[in-house]
């Protein structure tokens, strides 16, 4: 408990580092004390969202990684690479295309998306002998792929403009940030931190196999339900907002478990804080890279994520 | 004390387990014995009714296994099963930490008595020096120790051993048994364990439960199970009995 309340410390340091910086640096000065009215609003209303809305994104998609990675045992599960993401970005398109008028029929559709594309996934790498890691890497590519070329044919629906803006956000963006999307997402990402949080010690027997937690007294079938249920919730509000950011769930649970061992009362709610300061640094890297244009915020995660990736599956 | 009472599996289709009684009593030791694919492991698992029983009943301490909460089975009943490797860098003595499970929330850290429990039954099986090592870093045996270690460290007072001596050099299959027999004669625990060596049966277990095709076939004790006849039977060789010159037990010599 004290161990983690010093990691805890230090991790939250690091995060207002790193939201300090992500908010210092940019294409254009911007001080929340200037006297240039043009100065303050880049601050609050584009900067300040952008990068609280990286920090809630980051730690949604970490916090359900190193979820996920405990309850299906295996360090390679991640919402994108499980096609979780790409499920809940078919969700968004929908909506998009459906119900454009409806502000909360994206993050509700997203979720759906991500809840349906965890029970495909899930059914198709079980086996009556149980779950091996191939298979379930495996079934995450097929289903990636084949929600991919949905959206892809989807897309075919869009004007041009939106053509552009759409392909960004499928890549992973924070540029359309607003408030009320920080809001919202705060506010998943808080609730189902707080529930995978709570799984964590059940997590630490689901982790070593499903018969060593059933005999020790865990309740499988429930832990099962809402890790899915709380994982889906937060990889649909953070895809509906920012597309698919991908490997922040594979490298922050990655990182704090060399860092600090693999008890998942330590991992599951520190990759909350990491993911967030990976994801703001990861924005910020993605502004200044090639300023004045942009990067996309999911080609700077995946390009640090792939070979992360390649690694651990040689390891195994 | 653990019973079972006429129960059945059945996977799919597929009867594995079909209408098998056993009672496990305070301080006695119960071997089962059998060939590859005779439903032993499924007994086992239904004991602890971690796999769903077809027909019959199962009572732990008067209650019926099916009105207890998982929790509630795991605080009674303990398990040594076959370790699966895990791929994830835990060590031995985070570990054994989760044999406290069913004592805590889901969330939360061990209290005082959990992290005594775990200190006590590494020193039992031996491992206080292995505490902070990786399990991926111990061998075939020295994980099965860690794994009984966990069960012991949950203080189940049934004992539900699955092959428990199979990747143990010969002291070490010695101080297992020895483990079991203590606390089943000093702290009136009950035992059950599935073993393929007639000989570590005949000499630690009270009863000895013969089981083919999913029935139990024979049940009494080592000399009345463990003859001749019953082992052509079950096990199709041929074997030599007599008796084990230092314990007076029955010793059993298979014939090439």
């Amino acid at each position: 408990m004290k161990r983690a309340a010093k990691i805890a410390v230090i991790l939250l340091v690091v995060l207002a580092a790193a939201i300090a910086a992500a908010l210092s640096f940019g294409a254009e000065w911007a001080s929340p004390f200037s006297a240039n009215a043009g100065e303050k609003a880049i601050f609050f209303d584009i900067r300040l969202p952008r990068v609280l809305l990286g920090a809630c994104v980051g730690a949604s998609l970490a916090v359900a990684g190193a979820a996920l990675q405990a309850l299906l045992r295996n360090p390679l599960a991640e919402p994108y690479l499980l096609g979780v993401s790409n499920g809940a970005a078919l969700g968004t398109m929908l909506a998009f295309v459906v119900f454009g008028n409806y502000i909360l029929a994206r993050p509700l559709l997203a979720f759906a998306g991500a809840a349906a594309a965890s029970v495909v996934v899930y059914s198709l790498a079980r086996t009556r002998a149980g779950m091996n890691v191939e298979r379930l890497v495996l079934s995450g590519v097929i289903v990636t792929t084949f929600l991919s070329s949905v959206i892809i044919m989807l897309t075919t629906l869009l004007d041009a403009a939106r053509l552009r803006s759409f392909t960004f956000w499928l890549l992973g963006d924070l540029s359309q940030a607003t408030w009320s999307g920080v809001y919202l997402r705060f506010g998943a990402m808080i609730a189902a931190t707080l529930v995978l949080a709570s799984q964590s010690r059940a997590l630490n027997l689901m982790m070593l196999g499903e018969r060593d937690a059933v005999d020790f007294g865990v309740e499988t079938g429930r832990v099962r339900l809402l890790v899915f249920g709380a994982s889906s919730l937060v990889v649909g509000a953070a895809v509906a907002a920012s597309g698919s950011v991908g490997y922040v769930g594979l490298i922050v649970p990655h990182l704090l478990r060399l860092a600090f061992g693999s008890d998942n009362r330590i991992v599951v709610p520190m990759s909350a804080i990491a993911g967030a300061a990976f994801v703001v640094l990861a924005d910020l890297a993605a502004r200044v890279a090639i300023a004045p244009r942009e990067l996309p915020v999911g080609a700077v995660t995946a390009l640090l994520g792939a070979p992360l990736f390649i690694y651990l599956l040689r390891k195994n | 004390m653990l019973e079972a009472r006429n129960i059945s599996v059945k996977y799919g289709d597929a009867a594995v387990l079909a209408d098998a009684s056993l009672l496990l009593s305070a301080g006695r030791i119960t071997a089962i014995v059998g060939a590859n694919g005779a439903g032993k492991t499924t007994l086992i698992k239904a004991l602890n009714g971690s796999v769903p029983i077809g027909a019959g009943e199962i009572l732990l301490d008067g209650h019926s296994l099916s009105t207890l909460s998982r929790a509630a089975i795991a605080r009674k009943v303990a398990v040594v099963a076959q370790e699966t490797e895990s791929r994830f860098p835990v060590t031995v003595r985070e570990f054994v930490l989760t044999g406290r499970f069913a004592y805590g929330s889901s969330f939360g850290w061990e209290s005082p008595d959990d992290l005594e429990a775990a200190e006590r039954a590494l020193e039992d099986c031996r491992l206080e020096n292995f505490a902070g090592r990786l399990m991926n870093s111990l061998s075939g045996g020295e994980r099965q120790r860690v794994v009984l270690a966990r069960a012991l460290a949950g203080e189940g007072r049934v004992l539900l051993l699955d092959e428990p001596t199979a990747n143990l050099d010969l002291a070490h299959q010695t101080l297992m048994f020895r483990l079991v027999r203590e606390r089943c004669e000093q702290r009136d625990y009950s035992a059950a364990i599935i073993t393929h060596d007639l000989n570590l049966a005949a000499e630690f277990a009270d009863e000895v439960v013969m089981l083919a095709a999913g029935k139990i076939v024979y049940k009494g004790t080592p000399q009345e199970v463990l003859t001749r006849d019953n082992i052509r039977e079950i096990f199709n060789v041929e074997v030599m009995l007599d008796t084990n010159p230092s314990s007076g037990k029955a010793r059993v010599t298979q014939l090439y």
